[in-house]
């Protein structure tokens, strides 16, 4: 391996696009069937990919419009908006839709068009399969938002859903299970496609160490998905038998133990916050090598950090049960554990530090975006790190510092590469030039809101103030009206990328050359702007 | 109108089918086997 | 300087100004730091947390010290021309090694404090705390009393109509008393859903888990009033049951204990009084905002859909006894426990009044009076 072709493929140029053999197939479609239909029963990657995107636009902003609820309701003392039980509806509701309806759906959607096209694979393995993952996710959002109009309202007992409140709740619940049940499912299926696609249909020549950083970690990803998934289903499947079959999984009058739950939702819970963050991770990876006009430091260990990454993602779940009431011998393991985990996250960021440096820089939106998530999400990972320390911990846990911290790495590191990944490759799927000053106004402002609103809630939960409430104390109302006022900036920002996104897909732009990002390398760049709608029917060359 | 299922894929691709067979069957039996030992471990005493 | 490169540092300087600004301005607002520890566990909470996040902050300000510098001097609008070298093992193994010492050196003071914040042998009074929804009870099981502890915050300061007190959601009718310097041993469970126990001051922070029992403890080193909250997630009253622990010296301690047992033993109402019905229903009105009006409301008409109304209601309304049911047992719904749980806690007396105030209240004019002793012989 040279070091010219480390990390990516070249095409031998002039085999792109469907111009070739027409003697073969004379019965095959030459472009999408029009209207409405053609969403339905579409097998193209490139169409899924698009519909997984626009749906997670969409449960971005019904799950923002439930935070911008929730910091309306914070923006003063006392209770002006809401009613505390429609509050809660509202913070775990925003928590259920952001995590499985949006930031999940969106790399989902980058991984369904940007696999095939970095792998020179005509589509996904499994293209059938393909379209019915995407489309058990509307009628499961239909089932989230839905409980929120039943008698006794949605689920109200935070995202995490610890019983034994849980089995308290109202019928909302039982729709939320099956919600998950069925987004679990979605999910699982995806991820053998995902695999099989990255481990079966490279073109002759693309080794996985010559695969694009964005496919490694969609590829430990997806391993990441069927080992913690099940486990989920699992935990809801025995919420759902407590509730309803005479099961005492979860209650101690029946010889259950309610902490059981958490035990098992962690197990899950933990392996899918990397879910979320090594897709982004991959995208980072691509970002910065093309704007530094740099190929991406240590390409190897930053496959052997990820892996890393995921494996010890699985023994640290504990670290969100510190207080629990585990023995010593408990909470030490778990802080180690995790604690050891920021030393691969740390060669990550050490390693794009080092592709920066001495490279050629500039500093467009997705760039923008990429060094924005350098920064903060690393931020978060330190907060993360205090965390970790058991006795800092029992200070801080259930506090606004917690709040802090997951949104730092949730929004400033996923969201925030998302918008890295929706800038670069628009170009690529659009055929069109997003508006460049209008995507700098969106980076600026959604950064200055960003970090008003959560910089505060580090020093809220220091201070002492719990999570999951709906009025404080007044020595927590300055902080609090700040991050609203942020929070309102930063929700509004977002209508901007609205716009962006509607101009590319409405063609009101600049034609995008195949390449118009001048350190952008691999397969993806070799073919046109847009795509044709199928792809590497001939296997490309890769050196 | 199903696209990929119905077209021909191409011949290089085509030769794929058999290895992404066993692939996913090994990840459903993964799946599988979590179902198993979930039942067995919590419902079956 | 070129047009992007002005564009760019006005950008920046702007994005600084706004960053200095919001610390600026948290800053004189005060409180960015973990309270002022009143224990020693919590003295070494607070320096560990110091340690650490000082560490995290020179070490980030390392990073992306080079990351800015290289943001500043690396551009390409600037002629620089992009080197190309893309590994180096040494620098791997440095910057995976080093950041492994620096966690192992922070592993040693955080294991003595998790050690230490478990021992809770020796202690020199122990205290039951029982999370409810939504309240706490205090159980002194060696001085044979105990009492709830709930939100006295009026209802007219949370919806607005009066202005805040300075304790605000933070102050109780009947918080817990400890002595100073005396290590007191908490164990912590709950009634019916997950609480957590947590007073910042002393760094104590324990889950409550129905039907189970955990242990904490602590050592208050100064004299006051201490205040914390509910750290898990309960139901709809989560943020409003309140944390209070006052400190005495253990004189005036003995002087509280002493005190609280000759209320208990006054307090406890003769359940073969009989009661007038105005002062009965006085009784019964304290009762039911303390108790009730949180679901049902103050005004009786409950929540639409939640919590069902009590004026106009048949159960208030009709026999007595269905009534006085529902308040011993609770309402089971397909042979499932509701919100409405038991109340058989309160008194003979406490359930006497509140029942006669319902049925004697906003449109409801039975007219009745139900007497403590119809209470007691229903307890059977």
């Amino acid at each position: 391996m040279t070091s010219a072709t480390h990390g990516v493929g070249h095409a031998v140029p002039g085999e792109h696009g469907h111009h070739d053999d027409h003697a073969h197939h004379d019965d095959h479609h030459h472009g999408p069937p029009s209207g409405f239909m053609r969403w339905v029963m579409t097998t193209n990657h490139k169409d899924i990919g698009t519909m997984y995107m626009m749906f997670a636009l969409m449960n971005f902003f019904i799950g923002g419009i439930m935070a911008m609820i929730i910091r309306a309701e914070l923006f003063q003392p006392g209770l002006q908006v809401v009613e505390p039980e429609f509050f809660n509806q509202m913070t775990s509701l925003h928590g259920l839709i952001m995590i499985f309806g949006a930031i999940m759906p969106v790399f989902v959607g980058f991984a369904n068009w940007q696999i095939p096209l970095m792998i020179g694979a005509p589509d996904m393995a499994f293209a059938r399969m393909n379209n019915w993952s995407f489309w058990l996710l509307p009628p499961a959002t239909v089932l989230l938002i839905g409980s929120l109009f039943v008698p006794g309202g949605s689920l109200s007992a935070g995202w995490t859903l610890y019983p034994p409140l849980t089995v308290q709740q109202g019928m909302g619940m039982d729709m939320v299970i099956f919600a998950v049940h069925i987004m679990g499912a979605s999910s699982i299926m995806g991820s053998i496609n995902i695999i099989t696609t990255i481990l079966n249909m490279r073109a002759p020549g693309m080794t996985l160490f010559k695969m694009p950083m964005f496919c490694w970690t969609w590829l430990i990803t997806a391993f990441l998905l069927i080992a913690a998934m099940p486990v989920l289903a699992g935990a809801v499947t025995m919420l759902l038998t407590d509730r309803h079959f005479g099961t005492s999984f979860f209650n101690a009058a029946g010889g259950g133990d309610p902490v059981l739950f958490q035990h098992i939702f962690w197990f899950f819970g933990h392996p899918e916050v990397y879910i979320i963050a090594l897709p982004a991770f991959g995208v980072v990876s691509q970002v910065i090598p093309a704007f530094s006009r740099k190929p991406l430091f240590g390409y190897s260990s930053m496959v052997y950090a990820t892996a890393s990454i995921a494996i010890l993602s699985f023994i640290v779940w504990a670290h969100h049960m510190y207080a629990v009431g585990m023995p010593a011998a408990g909470q030490l393991f778990f802080m180690y554990a995790t604690a050891l985990i920021a030393v691969p996250t740390g060669v990550k960021v050490f390693n794009w530090v080092a592709t920066m440096w001495r490279g050629a820089l500039s500093f467009e939106t997705p760039m923008l975006f990429a060094c924005g998530f350098l920064f903060l999400f690393t931020l978060g990972g330190f907060t993360g790190l205090v965390l970790s320390i058991v006795p800092v911990d029992i200070q801080l846990q259930d506090t606004y510092y917690v709040v802090a911290h997951f949104h730092y790495v949730m929004v400033a590191g996923a969201l925030f590469s998302a918008f890295a990944a929706a800038y670069f490759w628009m170009p690529k799927w659009t055929g069109v030039m997003y508006n460049e000053t209008l995507g700098k106004w969106h980076f600026w402002l959604s950064m200055i809101g960003f970090n008003v609103t959560f910089f505060p809630q580090h020093f809220l939960g220091l201070a002492g103030m719990p999570r999951r409430i709906p009025d404080y104390n007044l020595q927590f109302a300055d902080f609090n009206m700040m991050s609203s006022l942020g929070a309102f900036v930063f929700g509004g920002s977002q209508l901007l990328f609205v716009y962006i996104v509607y101009q590319c897909y409405s063609r009101k732009g600049e034609k995008a050359a195949a390449n118009p990002w001048d350190g952008a390398e691999g397969l993806e760049w070799t073919l046109p702007s847009p795509p044709p709608y199928h792809t590497f029917e001939t296997a490309p060359e890769v050196k | 109108m199903s696209d990929m299922a119905k077209r021909d894929l191409p011949e290089w691709a085509q030769k794929r089918a058999r290895g992404n067979r066993i692939i996913a069957l090994v990840l459903l039996g993964l799946v599988v086997l979590y179902v198993v030992l979930f039942v067995t471990r919590y419902v079956i005493r | 300087m070129t047009n992007g490169t002005t564009r760019f540092a006005r950008r920046l300087i702007a994005a600084s100004a706004a960053a200095l600004a919001t610390i600026t301005t948290t800053a004189l607002a005060g409180n960015m730091n973990l309270q002022e520890p009143a224990s020693p566990i919590a003295d070494s909470v607070y320096d560990l947390h110091t340690v650490i996040t000082l560490i995290c902050f020179i070490i980030f300000v390392g990073v992306f010290g080079v990351m800015f510098y290289s943001v500043y001097a690396h551009r390409k609008s600037k002629g620089h021309k992009a080197a190309q070298f893309h590994e180096n093992v040494r620098v791997e193994i440095a910057w995976t090694v080093i950041p492994l010492i620096i966690l192992i050196l922070m592993a040693f003071p955080a294991t003595k404090t998790v050690i230490a914040m478990k021992d809770t042998t020796a202690p020199d009074l122990t205290i039951k705390v029982t999370g409810y929804q939504w309240k706490w009870n205090y159980d002194y099981l060696q001085d044979g009393f105990n009492f709830y502890s709930t939100l006295a915050t009026p209802l007219a300061q949370i919806e607005g109509r009066e202005k805040k007190g300075e304790n605000y959601l933070l102050e109780v009718d009947n918080p817990m008393v400890v002595p100073m310097n005396k290590k007191v041993r908490v164990l912590i469970t709950a009634n019916d859903v997950l609480h957590s126990w947590w007073v910042p001051a002393f760094s104590v922070k324990q889950d409550a888990i129905p039907g189970f029992v955990r242990d904490s403890w602590f050592v208050a080193t100064k004299e006051g009033t201490f205040r914390g909250q509910c750290a898990e997630l309960c139901g709809k009253e989560h943020g409003f049951m309140p944390v209070v622990v006052q400190v005495m010296a253990e004189d005036k301690y003995a002087a509280w204990v002493a005190d609280q047992k000759k209320k208990v033993a006054a307090a406890a109402d003769d359940p073969a009084k009989v009661w007038e019905q105005g002062a009965l229903i006085a009784r019964g009105e304290k009762v039911f905002q303390a108790n009730c009006a949180a679901c049902h409301q103050a005004n009786g008409k409950g929540v639409p859909g939640a919590f069902p109304a009590l004026d106009g209601s048949a159960k208030v309304n009709g026999p007595k006894a269905d009534q006085i049911h529902i308040l011993m047992n609770g309402v089971m719904k397909d042979g499932k426990p509701t919100a409405m749980v038991s109340f058989k806690q309160l008194s003979d007396t406490d359930i006497a009044a509140v029942i006669t105030y319902t049925r004697n209240s906003w449109g409801n004019k039975t007219g009745e009076t139900i007497q403590p002793a119809e209470i007691k012989a229903a307890r059977g």
